[in-house]
């Protein structure tokens, strides 16, 4: 199963890409991904709870499971002014 | 003679209508920098009525590049004042009031209880959480805008909608920061200052809208996502993670909800010589011998507690929470600051309802 990941801010320098595709096994939710590719990163518990995510441009929880064809996006918070 | 806002009149959606109610809007712009200059020079021409800036910080060189209405000859001074004096030469009929500190938690309430919108220009999470809880317990509208580098992000918050803790409950500063400040281009700050001016004059023509969006911006691409946001369940309006409300909040609640119940924790002859009125009491020495002073209590009724110095109060409430009441509230002043404010004209204090029979009695005598 294919899905789409868009990375804005922070997580386009962290990857140093705008977005890939990925290819699941077996379906994940979005939790499961974000640890999937932050794997090697001490942060990736307190990245992951201060990440909003979206999937096809609509809020979800980190517990969404993802299907074929998703387009998921990493939101973290940007603070200048 | 010519009417200056006839152009944005000419627009079906807004008309004469819509210019009476920019002109009778009131906006705060907390942060005067890169997001608050291009924010308060469409605000004003626009029309929007009353205008207060806020920002504690002076221009400086480094600044100029994207604080747009700033000139060469403004460095050193106070943003919040140089600013006033560019947006009254913009338009001379709004009124315009400016504040040369920057907000915090004991000038919040006096700086923007009576505004109608408040618009985000500042640089940090401190403050934008000051003003969402603000907003969230006084039922205002506020315009979130933050930019790093290219990419950008704002939001309308309304108060029955999402908040910015219900999107990110757990922002810790800097976390995301790669390395020291980062950099960032005028016309990327510009853009999504711009869209923060729109929403603010939309919210204010059209104040129905109940779908809430984040907008984030790439401003080197040209790409804008917009993201349909929804409130958090774990999120209760903001409330629960700021517990400390002031004394103000606490009267505006009051108003919408009389079932708040404000409980003074201090020792019973403190209380019987003199209190906040309408509290009732509970004293903390009791709570703590057991539960039991607990059973005439409500658990589904708001609680406010107050005590002496305000450091009772956090022990109180958990010991309120670990018996089931979810509704814990504390004022973020103790008593004693309370009774000697002297700003604070609207502390009520009188001797508790339980206790006005005895006055009535000596008066009469
Ligand atoms: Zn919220």
């Amino acid at each position: 199963m294919k899905i789409k990941i868009k990375y804005f801010a922070f997580y386009r320098d962290y990857f140093k890409k705008e977005c890939e595709e990925i290819v699941l096994e077996k379906p994940l939710n979005v939790e499961d991904v974000f640890k999937m590719l932050l794997k090697s990163s001490p942060l990736k518990e307190k990245l992951l709870s201060s990440t909003l995510f979206a999937v096809n441009q609509e809020y979800v929880d980190k517990t969404h499971v993802l299907q074929e064809g998703d387009e998921l996006i990493f939101v973290p918070p940007v603070s200048g002014g | 003679m010519q009417n200056r806002y006839e152009k944005q009149i000419k627009l079906s959606e807004i008309g004469e209508a819509g210019q009476k109610k920019l002109n009778a809007a009131s906006v705060a712009v907390v942060g005067v920098g890169g997001l608050g200059n291009v924010i308060a020079s469409y605000l004003a021409p626009a029309g929007v009525g009353r205008i207060k800036l806020i920002d504690g910080d002076s221009v400086e060189l480094s600044n100029l590049h994207r604080q747009i209405l700033f000139s060469e000859k403004d460095i050193k001074e106070n943003k919040a004042h140089a600013m006033h004096k560019k947006i009254k030469e913009l338009n001379s009929t709004i009124s315009v009031e400016s504040f040369p500190i920057h907000l915090q938690k004991n000038n919040i309430d006096k700086i923007l209880s009576n505004v109608d919108i408040v618009v985000d220009g500042t640089d940090n999470f401190k403050t934008r959480f000051l003003i969402n809880n603000f907003c969230k317990q006084n039922n205002k509208t506020w315009v979130y805008g933050s930019i790093d580098q290219w990419h950008g992000e704002c939001a309308v918050f309304r108060s029955r909608g999402p908040c910015l803790n219900c999107i990110f409950p757990n922002i810790e500063e800097g976390l995301f920061q790669n390395c020291n400040e980062s950099g960032v281009l005028g016309p990327s700050v510009g853009m999504v200052a711009m869209f923060q001016a729109q929403l603010v004059l939309q919210e204010i023509l059209f104040p129905e809208g109940n779908q809430s969006f984040l907008y984030l911006i790439d401003t080197k691409n040209f790409e804008v996502s917009k993201i349909k946001i929804k409130k958090n369940k774990n999120c209760l309006n903001g409330r629960t993670s700021l517990p400390e409300i002031s004394y103000n909040t606490y009267l505006n609640w009051k108003k919408k909800d009389k079932n708040i119940i404000l409980l003074d924790i201090r020792e019973r002859e403190q209380y019987e010589k003199d209190a906040l009125e309408g509290a009732e009491h509970l004293s903390y020495r009791s709570l703590l011998q057991s539960p039991d002073a607990l059973k005439n209590y409500d658990k589904d009724k708001t609680y406010v507690l107050y005590c002496e110095k305000h450091l009772k109060t956090p022990f109180a409430k958990g010991v309120l929470e670990e018996n089931g009441f979810k509704n814990v509230f504390i004022l973020d002043q103790g008593y004693d600051t309370l009774r000697h404010c002297e700003e604070c004209s609207n502390v009520a204090i009188k001797a508790p309802l339980s206790l006005r029979g005895v006055e009535d009695d000596v008066a009469i005598l």
